[in-house]
């Protein structure tokens, strides 16, 4: 996504501190600062559509997308019509296969901006591949008119009319896809798949080779395909060898998708050793679902914690930080850093970490309870106390936290 | 000039109109809840079956039914249904006579003679436990069922002779190994999703089951099936979400061969080694997967000759989203898929279920009929009830839609699963049987102001006396016409026997050949059309009967 420009540009004067702060820490690659500004801005301006924007884009950048998706979906809130929002929304949905949540946002958006050939043929994508042929060939033509060598929409509208039967539209359209972007397998595959659907073998078998060959080298119907091209050639051994590559990487696709879910199961599994009381081995089964996940957050987050009730404290650490550079914005994770560092005795990156989720979750009375003490160790005594006061005031009925903020407070 | 002919014996519509009620068929057929389906064993549907179990020379009817998972009162609960045919297009309920008034989780059923008394006997897949019932002949049958390996899901079947002995033996598919306990539901905490909506779960993410292969051994007197699964190659490929049996001899190699269509999953071809065991070889052979090489919910099954080469081709029918599959058989032990060029490739918008070939208009190629609906009653993205499916065959490799010029009957929307093809009213013509979920039966009489036809009744004597797996050739013309007596197929379902061959304009068939199971060619001379004719191995001709007789 590149919003950032225009948001910088469209800022609101009055709360335009907040954003100013909130680019400023982006810029600097302070993901965790950039979210508290940001949101101190929309606090200040809730319709401030280019702070969502910029969190949109934060998240985005590191691959959480769920939280890229909320930010854009408020975006299309106040404004309906947004096109970066439309836009960046609908390539989110698409990227997770999630066609039906895309297709009111791209059918908005060839609306909102009819002269975007992107918008086109994503919609015609979804079109066809839900069965929606007229709408699907229409939108493709429409994007092709703007830019008639676009290739999506040369090999989407060559595979959608190849499929049709209808080879002799088809197959000028895949022909020139190949031309203007030689790079790409797809081009190679679909036209490759073309002609060994008319039985012109030989020239499906050059095609399909050259897809094996670059990116397409590890996409199992490439070489189911090519094992086609072979078989009208009568070649059987060289159709045996692409089958058996087809199989090993058909394998491999669902090998990966059965890790995951047993991951799942693992994680399951976990929970139930927690609270048994079962922490080690809870932690190994952890241990086993990361191997499957090792980008999710709150996976990351289950770890840091088991590890640190085990006092596996430079572990807890590296987990929960992991946690945070994929999540910035989550208050939790920067809680338990905090907690990991105060159990380190690294009382200045503690108080750091524990004023981040304080700011993120101004609501949370722990939080400032355990900033309260870590500011008492530090001999900060006034501001310990005014951290044991909010905590109080947050959670009047805990008796820790008040008998904390008696102990803080300077005797008489 | 060929075209000219074809053109001249097309006919304006309607080509079926439905007769079910008129022609008594009344039941509702029951398979979970009618407007939440929560687990996957209410969406299968159940099956249907034409057969002449009392040898009239009619067409009866055998409908499966399944259940509620709530259950019903004791005495009100559904049952399978046998419906005599009583020779003025009207049928009569013979359930409990015949002793085959059975409750419980019916899915599919296939019929053949396994005992050679000469009488058809019937197999009912269930979600629990299957039954065998052994036809004694005198308008009862018997429950002979083998001890079984216990409860499993059995879906679709089919007898075959797959050793050549003379006797038939059973195959059976399996869908899920399913677990009601401890499956999610779609409003419970764990459920799934289809297109952003929540659903019942599977079948991908439930375990898988094996199919299985019964051998006939029985004696005189005593029926006997034992369980060769395992020795005969058929678990070899391991679990898998199985639906839909068809027996062919794909390669010409006088050995039956099976092929299983599979949810979610590579469908199965079974090669026949000739030495009592099976080899897996649908990747191979190119009928495991779509042309894409991507993994299909696999559902119905049927097996002709479409483009008049001699050779068996297959059809499927899939998810969804998807098209059906037309596997064009190469003649080498290979097939291509032949979808879009045959014109397939025109609605993905349907979920098939039931598939058959049915050379509808009499003209000598074989039209494909398929029967569709949805399986998540409530969902906004798609019909639960859907329209059906005729497509004609132009006799060039292409077929038609020819769905609304057939008729309200092929365009009536309903969630249809099971499809059976037989004349039952003996004009000469194929009509359909569909089961249709929580529904009435949908009886197709087939009306088409068609060409001529010429119906076999094979009859096997030192082979299987239904004559599974005989091929019969009739030359008409300069073509010749090929099609085998087979089991099961289509989905969950079982057509008639009888082989019905159109013959277009010509009034006569020059020359008539049956290939007998174990190799044995039969040649016929010349035989008319407008008959039925019964051919008994060995003997030649030994009856024929003027259509409407």
């Amino acid at each position: 996504m590149n919003l950032l420009l225009l948001a910088m540009a469209l800022a609101a004067p009055d709360c335009g501190k907040h954003f100013a702060a909130g680019m400023d820490a982006y810029q600097r690659k302070n993901p965790a600062e950039a979210l508290i500004a940001l949101r101190a801005a929309i606090q200040c301006d809730p319709k401030m559509v280019q702070a969502h924007l910029v969190i949109a884009n934060l998240h985005a950048e590191r691959g959480n997308g769920a939280e890229a998706l909320g930010a854009l979906l408020e975006v299309l809130r106040i404004e309906p019509n947004n096109v970066l929002a439309l836009r960046a929304g609908s390539n989110l949905y698409l990227r997770n296969g999630l066609h039906t949540k895309a297709l009111p946002l791209l059918e908005t958006l060839v609306v909102a901006a009819p002269d975007s050939v992107d918008a086109h043929a994503d919609l015609a994508g979804v079109y066809a591949a839900g069965g929606k042929r007229e709408a699907a060939e229409k939108g493709f033509r429409r994007a092709l008119e703007l830019q008639p060598d676009y290739f999506p929409a040369l090999a989407g509208l060559g595979n959608l009319l190849a499929r049709a039967g209808d080879n002799d539209a088809a197959m000028p359209l895949l022909r020139r896809a190949v031309q203007v972007l030689p790079a790409a397998y797809e081009g190679h595959f679909l036209l490759g798949s073309a002609l060994n659907r008319l039985g012109q073998f030989d020239e499906a078998r050059a095609e399909l080779e050259l897809a094996s060959t670059s990116s397409g080298q590890n996409e199992p119907q490439v070489f189911y395909q090519l094992a086609r091209a072979f078989g009208g050639l009568s070649m059987a051994p060289e159709r045996k060898a692409a089958l058996a590559k087809f199989s090993a990487l058909t394998k491999q696709e669902k090998d990966n998708i059965e890790l995951q879910r047993k991951a799942a199961a693992w994680i399951d599994e976990a929970r139930l050793l927690l609270q048994a009381g079962d922490l080690e081995t809870a932690a190994a089964r952890l241990e086993l679902a990361r191997e499957a996940k090792p980008n999710d957050p709150t996976l990351l987050f289950r770890l840091a914690g088991l590890n640190f009730d085990l006092q596996r404290i430079d572990v807890a650490r590296e987990y929960v930080q992991a946690a945070i550079s994929i999540s910035p914005a989550t208050w939790l994770y920067h809680y338990l850093l905090g907690l990991v560092e105060q159990n380190a005795n690294r009382l200045t990156d503690a108080r750091a970490s524990l004023e981040v989720a304080a700011k993120l979750q101004p609501t949370e009375a722990p939080v400032f309870n355990a900033l309260g003490q870590v500011l008492l160790a530090q001999g900060e005594r006034a501001e310990a106390v005014a951290a044991f006061e909010t905590a109080v005031k947050l959670a009047p009925a805990d008796p820790a936290f008040r008998q904390n903020l008696e102990s803080a407070k300077p005797r008489r | 000039m060929r075209a000219m002919l074809l053109l001249a014996l097309a006919s304006a519509g309607p080509y079926f109109v439905e007769e079910g009620q008129r022609a008594g068929l009344n039941d509702i057929f029951v398979c979970g809840d009618e407007h939440q389906k929560n687990y996957i064993v209410e969406t299968l549907g159940t099956g249907v079956a034409f057969l002449d179990f009392d040898n009239d020379g009619l067409l009866d009817i055998f409908a499966v039914t399944a259940s509620k998972l709530e259950g019903f009162a004791a005495g009100k609960e559904p049952i399978n249904r046998l419906y005599r045919n009583k020779g003025d297009r009207t049928f009569e309920d013979v359930t409990k006579k015949a002793g085959v008034a059975k409750a419980g989780w019916g899915q599919g059923v296939c019929t053949g003679d396994i005992d050679n008394d000469g009488f058809v006997d019937l197999y009912v897949t269930y979600w629990g436990a299957d039954v065998m019932y052994r036809n004694r002949g005198d308008g009862t049958f018997e429950d002979v069922t083998p001890p079984s390996k216990g409860p499993h899901w059995g879906t679709g079947c089919a007898f075959v002779d797959f050793d050549r002995d003379g006797k038939l033996d059973l195959m059976v598919a399996s869908y899920v190994d399913f677990d009601l306990k401890n499956t999610p539901r779609p409003d419970g905490p764990k459920a799934c999703q289809w297109k952003d909506e929540k659903v019942m779960c599977g079948p991908q993410g439930l375990r898988p089951a094996l199919n299985q292969l019964w051998h006939n051994e029985s004696t005189p007197g005593r029926v006997r099936f034992v369980d060769v699964s395992k020795k005969a190659g058929i678990e070899a490929p391991g679990p898998r979400y199985g639906l839909s049996v068809t027996t062919l001899d794909y390669d010409h190699d006088g050995w039956p061969d099976i092929y299983v269509a599979v949810d979610s999953q590579a469908s199965l071809l079974y090669h026949n080694k000739h030495d009592g065991t099976f080899e897996e070889t649908a990747l191979e052979s190119g009928v495991a997967l779509s042309e894409d090489g991507r993994e299909q919910a696999g559902m119905g099954t049927a097996v002709a000759d479409y483009d008049g080469d001699g050779w068996p081709d297959l059809v499927k029918t899939n998810f969804i989203d998807d098209l059906p599959n037309l596997y064009r058989n190469n003649r080498d032990g290979s097939f291509s898929e032949a979808t879009v060029q045959a014109g397939l490739g025109l609605h993905s918008q349907f979920l098939g279920w039931g598939a058959a070939f049915v050379d509808y208009d009499n003209d000598g190629w074989p039209d494909i009929f398929l029967v569709n609906g949805h399986v998540y009653p409530g969902v906004k993205s798609g019909d639960y009830r859907q329209q059906r499916l005729l497509y004609r065959n132009g006799g060039l490799g292409k077929f038609s839609d020819l769905s609304k010029e057939a008729g309200a009957a092929v365009m009536e929307k309903s969630s249809a699963r099971g499809l059976a093809v037989g004349d039952y009213d003996n004009d000469g013509r194929a009509d359909l049987l569909i089961s249709n979920m929580n529904d009435r039966l949908s009886l197709l009489h087939n009306t088409a102001t068609a060409g001529q036809s010429l119906t076999l009744r094979l009859i096997g004597q030192k082979t299987n006396r239904s004559g599974i797996g005989a091929v019969a050739r009739l030359r008409v013309g300069q073509r010749t016409l090929t099609a085998e007596v087979r089991s099961g197929s289509t989905f969950l379902s079982q057509s008639d026997f009888r082989l019905q061959f159109g013959l277009g304009a010509s009034t006569e068939a020059q020359a008539v050949e049956v290939q007998w199971p174990g190799g044995a060619l039969e040649t016929i001379g010349v035989l008319k059309a407008g008959q039925i004719v019964t051919i008994t191995e060995g003997k030649g001709v030994t009856g024929v009967t003027r259509y409407g007789k």
